[in-house]
């Protein structure tokens, strides 16, 4: 394939660089570069880019929790440290407080690491250069693999081992029932942090291939025309910055999302009556 | 490496690599950096930010609390004067009351004592008056009859006897009213 000048300087842009670089080292294959985009790679001279940015990420978080920590005069937060209590007070009543009950202080500091590094990972993964790391299934299954433990430890802290199994046999239920509802309910514990597993993954990953499938249009169009590839640059670009911004609200969200329902299944172990 | 099946999509392109493919490594790295990095984060900084929110919640609401009650306190010391303002002006009335009463009382009685001390004093007047009319009347009476007695001894001495002097006196005298007081006024 010839390159073309043109789509070039049309992807000046950093994502669409990144993008086309990857572009014409993949054999200009879109699928392959949206590929290359989103999965995991060697960086820097470290194995695993999305295990650099994860820990980047944690480190930036807890980084900017001291930093808000200093914030604090006579009790009173200043300027970062309000924006930070501000989202630790909303995990802390609204989401710990609510679905978890009266035990939700000994998880408030789990969910709200939770919420502050999915919010901080997603974010770093809207930067130039930078990789979504809670793009990979791995990351996502690790985070959803602690819920799992902090769900299980709900319940077993509570219950005992034998309780917290017996608990989840819903009450009133016909013996006959017993051979189907085990299994279930069983397959049930796995389910629950499953979901949160791909969710987060999904999400994490949908925009990055949006984004990047906007981008790759240009050189794709402009292989075919120059006047084509300049037409759809401005759509592309204007539709991958809408979903720029659109990314920051799903990373809003799907850090809700998933300290929310972790609050909830780690509720449901804990009240296993409700 | 563990293959979902199911989120094979649209990766055949890409020399069979599936984002679905999970990287045992990765995960297990990432597991272990959370678990680190949550612990560090719990004992660092949640724990010690959110016993800083709770101290300040707790300073609140003791605020609020302190207010509550001096407002309280207010409230009832006030409604504490306001019932002895007027159990004061209930009692100030009274007193004048009483006193008034009183001192009406004591004009009645002044008044009364003050009649009757007076009529009593006219009373002894009177009788005093009536006495003393009779001693005068009694006196002048004797001395009418000395005064009868001298004239007429001066009259009969040259012509009567002793004997018919003394019936003559007490002819006189017979003819005289009886002595008696004066009506009284």
């Amino acid at each position: 394939m010839k390159s073309l000048p043109f789509f070039v300087s049309a992807a000046g842009q950093a994502a669409a660089s990144h993008a086309v670089e990857e572009h014409a080292a993949a054999g200009q294959n879109p699928a392959a570069v949206i590929m290359h985009h989103a999965s995991d790679h060697a960086i820097w001279g470290l194995p695993s880019r999305h295990l650099a940015f994860f820990a980047l990420a944690a480190l930036l978080v807890i980084f900017i929790v001291r930093l808000a920590m200093r914030g604090y005069r006579k009790g009173i937060p200043h300027g970062l440290a309000a924006f930070v209590e501000m989202l630790v007070l909303f995990v802390r009543d609204e989401i710990a407080e609510k679905n978890i009950g009266h035990d939700s202080r000994k998880f408030t500091p789990l969910l709200c690491s939770f919420f502050f590094f999915i919010l901080v990972a997603a974010f770093l993964g809207l930067m130039p250069f930078a990789a979504t790391s809670t793009g990979n299934i791995a990351v996502t299954m690790a985070l959803a693999t602690v819920s799992f433990f902090a769900q299980q430890y709900a319940g077993i802290s509570r219950f005992g081992l034998a309780g917290h199994f017996k608990n989840l046999i819903p009450a009133g239920l016909p013996f006959w029932m017993l051979p189907v509802m085990i299994p279930i309910e069983i397959l049930g514990l796995f389910t629950k942090p499953f979901a949160l597993m791909v969710r987060l993954f999904a999400n994490m990953l949908a925009g990055h291939i949006v984004i990047t499938t906007l981008l790759v249009l240009i050189p794709m169009m402009a292989r075919t025309s120059a006047l084509f590839g300049a037409a759809i640059a401005p759509v592309s670009l204007g539709l991958s910055l809408f979903i720029m911004l659109l990314e920051i609200l799903v990373a809003f969200i799907q850090a809700f999302i998933f300290t929310l329902l972790s609050a909830i299944f780690i509720g449901m172990f804990a009240h296993p009556a409700h | 490496m563990i293959n979902f099946p199911l989120f094979h999509l649209a990766t055949a392109e890409a020399g069979g690599k599936s984002f679905t493919d999970v990287d045992f490594v990765l995960f297990v790295a990432t597991l272990v950096l959370f678990g680190l990095f949550a612990a560090l984060l719990a004992k660092f900084g949640w724990r010690p930010l959110l016993r800083i929110i709770e101290e300040r919640e707790k300073n609140v609401r003791d605020a609020v609390e302190g207010a509550q009650k001096a407002n309280a306190d207010a409230e009832a010391l006030l409604e504490q004067h306001r019932v002895l303002m007027r159990d004061a002006t209930r009692e100030r009335e009274q007193i004048l009351k009483k006193a008034i009463e009183e001192a009406e009382h004591v004009r009645d009685e002044i008044v009364t004592q003050a009649r009757t001390e007076g009529e009593h004093a006219l009373e002894r007047a009177r009788v005093e008056i009536a006495r003393e009319t009779n001693l005068a009347l009694s006196e002048i009476r004797d001395q009418v009859a000395d005064l009868a007695v001298l004239a007429a001894s001066r009259i009969v001495t040259s012509s009567l006897t002793p004997e018919a002097q003394r019936k003559l006196v007490d002819d006189f005298i017979t003819t005289l009213p009886p002595l008696q007081a004066p009506d009284r006024p």
